[in-house]
């Protein structure tokens, strides 16, 4: 009688086969497809970009002056322009990072594979070098197809291409760097200090489990939102409880008055989002004073618009939490359209008088800037304000938007329609200020705004009776 | 810029001023009568309430009961002027019952759901926003502001800003802004959910004081002990 024998493999010593063992398990055997899913993602974007990138950079190249375009960004004021862009990415990404980091796995890989003994650098590696990729390729990309926009526009030679590329994969790599630093630092104890930057094993062992748990369920909640539609529920999720001046109490006043100091204190509980507001309103404020001189293409006013915007929205935060709650029984005295209108009163107020008075510096400093320049940036706050009434009450979108095969395209633009038309009011006045002279501009802006305005009031009509079906 | 609806706001402040409703009193003038005939709701044939008859007069409180799902939050939204019934008919005072209407948000508060708070308030900010938009004095403010969370034992969480409290912490938030606001008709869903016995009783005697003083109570409750202190009438909401 001979006994039969069942070969028997060795068990796991190291922690990568460890890890490998337990990622078997969880795909029950089957292929791990994420590298070959990540290898598609970058097949498509390579193609995307030969498809779209190149003729949308070219177009750029063509579309905004390239003479202009040659005397503002060479020299001292290139290297200031471009310097600017990096820093503002390097610091959003690191901002972006204590939101949703780059090493992000599912919930159960976190509670049975994350919290085990083994070396956490070994366990998450695969996240962060797949954000890594992302981030260098990205770069990569971005910047042969800006670079190759400039050589097929005729702006720049073919030598050109190298730099732009090299530039856009250093970026990248700055870019996941400040990303990965920024996850590790949300969490307030451990190492955290600037040795772990871009230092792989470092930094993941650093990642706290709790820390990874929070933004693993972010990322399901703020998921799950941007595919029903719903940025509001994402935007609550994402951002930051206030904790600030608790001392400071609200101080009773009228029925405007107390809502406009409402948001008045609100501001002051959140001095980031003042700063951002400034710094926005100021660069758009400078762009449009700047944009009403001869000759200057008409992008910066879609710039300066473009910064202009998200200024205000910094700054209005009451306006937005109104909207957010529309539909509950009133606790306001006022009605819900004048409370909408007394939130519009700070943020107006603070725009105008920064818009203001960056017109009047622009001018002063800027010889070729005509006293036009002073109270442009001014001239655009009523557009600014309504447009950002439309954005705060815009409510869900449609369902029907929902089918049919354009459906990101339809969703994406329902949700900028408020951005959209300040951004073709401003251009479309500063050309017809500069074209026919400053009545027209003048009419221009003002037909804009009234339009948007009466929009915006319909939509906050509309988000208040809705739920009275 | 406010002055289309000025009068409305006006008019919301002058019966809150007139009915003598400073903010957190509940003391009223002139009474009121809420009555709902035969009203039911239905979505696309799916029915959240199947009709029902009520009466309720100031100083007067009537508790509403029933299984889950049986319509009671219905009928409350109905009776706060939020939702329109798909048959019969709800009058305030033999008058149109819509929250659109200042005369009708001046009278009804209700805590139906989780009402709106500021994230960038503090507990006892939202008190004084809320005594403010109602014309509260001015002078006042913070004193009744303070009055009414000690009222309900959380004067120590005054700084506190909501989403630093707990469950049952939050539940008595949202009780504090609702009776702090003026009005003659308080409809209250399930008031008693996520408080301690102690707590209970608490709400309880706030309640039947409101009720002493004129105020139009409907109520939906779970609690058989609230229910038997506070109720004139008991309505079983039978299911839709």
């Amino acid at each position: 009688m001979s006994g039969t024998t069942t070969p028997t493999s060795a068990p796991p010593t190291t922690d990568r086969e460890r890890l490998a063992q337990a990622r078997e398990v969880i795909h029950g055997g089957e292929a791990d497809r994420s590298a070959s899913n990540a290898v598609y993602a970058a097949y498509v974007a390579v193609i995307a970009s030969l498809v779209y990138g190149v003729p949308a950079s070219r177009a750029f190249f063509i579309f905004v002056d390239p003479a202009w375009l040659s005397r503002h960004l060479t020299g001292v004021q290139g290297v200031l322009v471009i310097g600017s862009v990096v820093l503002g990415l390097v610091l959003l990404a690191y901002r972006v990072g204590s939101i949703r980091g780059p090493v992000v796995p599912d919930l159960p890989y976190l509670d049975h594979v994350a919290s085990s003994a083994l070396d956490r650098a070994v366990v998450l590696r695969r996240w962060w070098r797949l954000s890594l990729l992302g981030c260098v390729l990205g770069g990569l990309l971005t910047g042969a197809v800006v670079g190759t926009g400039m050589v097929v526009a005729k702006v720049a030679s073919p030598l050109a291409l190298l730099p732009s590329t090299v530039g856009g994969i250093l970026l990248g790599l700055a870019v996941a760097g400040a990303w990965l630093w920024g996850q590790v630092r949300s969490w307030p104890t451990g190492s955290r200090g600037p040795s772990t930057v871009l230092r792989e094993g470092r930094s993941l062992r650093a990642l706290h489990h709790v820390g990874l748990r929070t933004q693993s369920a972010r990322a399901v909640t703020v998921g799950g939102a941007v595919l029903a539609g719903d940025l509001r529920a994402a935007r609550l999720d994402v951002a930051a409880p206030s904790t600030r001046l608790r001392h400071s109490r609200l101080r009773a006043h009228g029925p405007v008055g107390v809502v406009a100091a409402r948001d008045a204190l609100g501001l002051r509980r959140s001095p980031g989002a003042v700063a951002a507001g400034l710094v926005l309103t100021v660069g758009g404020s400078w762009a449009l004073a700047h944009s009403t001189t001869p000759g200057v293409p008409s992008i910066v006013a879609f710039v300066g618009i473009l910064a202009a915007y998200l200024g205000y929205g910094a700054w209005s935060e009451g306006l937005r939490l109104q909207g957010d709650n529309a539909g509950t029984p009133a606790l306001i005295g006022l009605p819900f359209r004048d409370e909408a209108r007394a939130h519009l009163l700070v943020p107006s107020a603070l725009y105008a008088v920064v818009a203001l008075l960056t017109g009047a510096v622009t001018t002063i400093t800027a010889p070729s800037a005509g006293t036009t320049a002073i109270w442009w940036p001014l001239a655009v706050t009523g557009l600014v304000a309504a447009a950002h009434l439309m954005a705060a009450f815009r409510g869900l979108p449609p369902v029907t938007l929902f089918s049919g095969g354009s459906a990101v395209i339809s969703v994406v633009f329902w949700y900028s329609r408020p951005l959209l038309l300040a951004v073709v009011g401003v251009v479309a006045a500063t050309a017809a200020l500069g074209r026919s002279g400053v009545g027209h501009g003048v009419v221009v802006i003002a037909l804009f705004t009234a339009g948007t305005a009466i929009f915006g009031m319909r939509r906050v009509r509309r988000l208040d009776e809705a739920h009275r079906a | 810029m406010f002055g289309r609806r000025a009068q409305a706001s006006a008019a919301a402040t002058a019966t809150a001023t007139a009915n003598g409703t400073a903010a957190g009193d509940g003391t009223t003038a002139a009474p009121v009568t809420i009555k709902v005939s035969k009203a039911g709701k239905d979505i696309e044939g799916s029915v959240l309430l199947a009709p029902v008859s009520l009466t309720v007069r100031s100083g007067r409180c009537l508790v509403l009961r029933g299984a889950n799902g049986s319509g009671k939050t219905t009928l409350l939204k109905i009776l706060a002027g939020a939702l329109e019934p798909s048959t019969g008919t709800a009058t305030l005072d033999d008058g149109p019952l819509d929250e659109r209407d200042a005369a009708t948000r001046a009278r009804v508060a209700a805590l139906v759901g989780s009402p709106t708070a500021y994230r960038d308030l503090t507990l006892i900010d939202h008190l004084v926003l809320i005594d403010s938009t109602w014309g509260g004095a001015i002078d006042t403010a913070d004193e009744r502001a303070d009055e009414m969370l000690a009222t309900l034992e959380i004067d120590h969480l005054s700084e506190r800003f909501p989403h630093e409290l707990s469950s049952g912490q939050q539940q008595l938030f949202h009780l504090a802004m609702v009776l702090f606001r003026p009005s003659q008709v308080l409809l209250l869903d399930e008031p008693e959910q996520r408080l301690d016995t102690h707590k209970r009783e608490l709400l309880t005697q706030i309640l039947l004081a409101r009720k002493a003083s004129g105020t139009a109570l409907v109520v939906a409750c779970h609690d058989p002990v609230m229910t038997s202190a506070l109720a004139d009438k008991v309505l079983d909401i039978t299911g839709a």
